[in-house]
């Protein structure tokens, strides 16, 4: 019992970060259309911004909150100078486009970071507590209590200001938003910074766990675009449920299962996405579109 | 006093113009019916007004301002309200959300909810169903809603795209009569593009038959209305 519940308290714990990294994807996806297959390599930069800053002295937690502004202005000059210009072309071209930022940010970390991969400190405490007969560590509450924070303040900003309000506007039909008088670019370029910033949150979260490096995001990525295609890519919330439901299953299922072991323990959530997907095209809480003639 | 004039203007989307020196004006208030065949150029002419038109020449200005280079939100800022074709309500927003995307410019201020009050006074289902999806109302409530996000605007001039489109005779009847009744109140000038030409001289006082991108018959809609030959070769009835 108490193996089981420190289990799944560490697939909460991971899945928190999967599903940090999905919101990213999400905001990105519901704001412009187009799937941001370097948001894991930008977190990267992020860290890697973050982690120059602590070493500058600045103490940790104001070292990411300066890496989440510098990440904005990433975000929005990745918009404004990749994205735009191909936008509206043909329905992926930004998407592929995203695919060339992925290498291109990975050159660019390695040329002016190195490759070596480098420690990261936790935000929270090493120390663990117990709970019903299990150990249960800081860190992992820590980064579960971070996403929670995450979706709530997404939630506000896209349910309850009129900021977000006009951003999914500008995402569900750009041109009656434009009729109405909504500056629809500086909309959409702010939907890129905001996930860029949502992104360098969970860079900083899976850091001490893997180390910075060049290849840092790249797992995490691939469990986050799962989890966002497992809760529907257009709703946050079904992003933080899909990252939470793969961290559960392969924590709880890998060391159970004898056949899994490490090595397989990725099939775990493609075996889950395949699924859901089978069952429910639209994720899980994807909504169908709605129209009426 | 003329809000909009537009002088002998050609365009089109790319190499095949549809508009050939297309000439109209609006008076400030005034109700226009533009009317003619399928794929004579009206939806053209409405997003000409804009911005969404290569203009090869001709002139068009707003209230004494150039239209030349004017943008979709740049015409909202200037009064100009659109009610496309297919009405370009955002169905995955409330009724409540769209009046207030619709209402973008007034602010967070009592503008804003003194409009929103105006548009439910006009139309008081939309009140009843503002916690609804819009892709969850009826035709003819679409319909409203999307006259009503241009009403958000507070504009000076209504661009209408055969807003009776789909609709039954009755919803549509009581529309039409709505849309008077808005343009009296609101003093807002409507250019009103519609296949029924019946509905819409009633409405108009002024009307234009265009034709491949011209316009080929104009006066009052009075005189259009009750001259029996004019109506059989122009407008088919
Ligand atoms: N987006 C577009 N790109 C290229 N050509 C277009 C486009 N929209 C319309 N056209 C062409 O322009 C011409 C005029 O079309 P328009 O839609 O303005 O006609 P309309 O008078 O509104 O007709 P309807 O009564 O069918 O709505 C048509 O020949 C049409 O094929
Ligand atoms: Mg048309």
């Amino acid at each position: 019992m108490g193996a089981l519940l420190q289990d799944v308290m560490s697939g909460l714990a991971a899945g928190s970060i999967y599903g940090a990294l999905a919101l990213a994807l999400v905001f990105v996806f519901r704001s412009t259309g187009v799937v941001n297959f370097a948001q894991g390599e930008m977190a990267m930069i992020s860290t890697y911004i973050s982690l120059s800053f602590y070493n500058l002295g600045v103490p940790l937690l104001a070292a990411v909150v300066l890496s989440m502004a510098c990440s904005f202005l990433i975000g929005i000059t990745v918009e404004r100078t990749l994205i735009r210009p191909v936008a509206g072309r043909t329905a992926h071209a930004a998407s592929i486009v995203t695919v060339g930022l992925f290498l291109a940010a990975n050159g660019i970390a390695g040329y002016v970071w190195g490759v070596e991969p480098r420690g990261f400190p936790s935000l929270f405490s090493r120390e663990s507590v117990g709970l019903g007969g299990a150990r249960i560590a800081v860190a992992d509450l820590g980064a579960l209590a971070v996403l929670v924070v995450l979706v709530f303040l997404l939630f506000l900003l896209f349910e309850k200001t009129r900021v977000g309000l006009m951003m999914r506007a500008a995402a569900s039909q750009p041109a009656s938003a434009r009729m109405a008088g909504a500056p629809v670019s500086n909309l959409l370029m702010s939907g890129w910074g905001i996930s860029a910033a949502v992104g360098a949150v969970a860079g900083a979260l899976i850091a001490p766990a893997v180390f910075v490096s060049p290849g840092m995001m790249g797992p995490v990525f691939i469990y986050a675009l799962a989890a966002a295609a497992l809760g529907g890519l257009s709703s946050p919330l079904g992003a933080v449920l899909g990252g939470w439901i793969i961290g559960v299953a392969e924590a709880v299922i890998a060391p159970r299962v004898d056949f899994i072991g490490s090595q397989l323990a990725i099939l775990i959530p493609l075996t889950i996405i395949f699924l859901v997907l089978l069952l429910r095209p639209a994720g899980l809480l994807g909504v169908q579109e709605v129209k009426r003639v | 006093m003329n809000v909009l004039e537009v002088d002998d203007l050609s365009g089109g989307y790319s190499a095949t113009p549809v508009l050939r020196g297309l000439t109209f004006s609006i008076p400030e208030g005034g109700v226009v019916a533009l009317l003619g065949p399928n794929g004579a150029g009206k939806t053209t002419t409405l997003r000409a007004l804009t911005g969404g038109l290569k203009r090869t020449s001709g002139r068009m200005s707003f209230g004494g301002e150039d239209l030349a280079s004017i943008r979709p939100e740049g015409a909202a800022r200037l009064g100009i309200a659109h009610v496309p074709e297919g009405r370009g309500t955002l169905a995955d927003l409330t009724v409540e959300e769209n009046l207030r995307v619709g209402g973008y410019l007034l602010g967070r201020g009592t503008a804003l909810t003194e409009k929103l009050d105006v548009c439910f006074g006009y139309f008081p289902i939309l009140h009843e169903r503002r916690k609804q999806k819009a892709g969850h109302l009826s035709g003819g409530e679409q319909q409203m809603l999307a006259i009503s996000r241009a009403l958000m605007l507070q504009p000076r001039l209504m661009l209408l795209d055969e807003p009776s489109l789909g609709l039954a005779p009755k919803i549509t009847q009581r529309l039409f009569e709505t849309l008077g009744v808005i343009n009296k109140e609101q003093e807002t000038a409507m250019l009103l593009v519609e296949q029924n030409a019946s509905l819409a001289l009633d409405l108009a006082s002024r009307a234009f038959v265009l034709e491949s991108g011209s316009v080929v018959l104009g006066g009052d809609a009075s005189d259009i209305r009750d001259d029996e030959e004019l109506r059989r070769a122009y407008l088919g009835y």
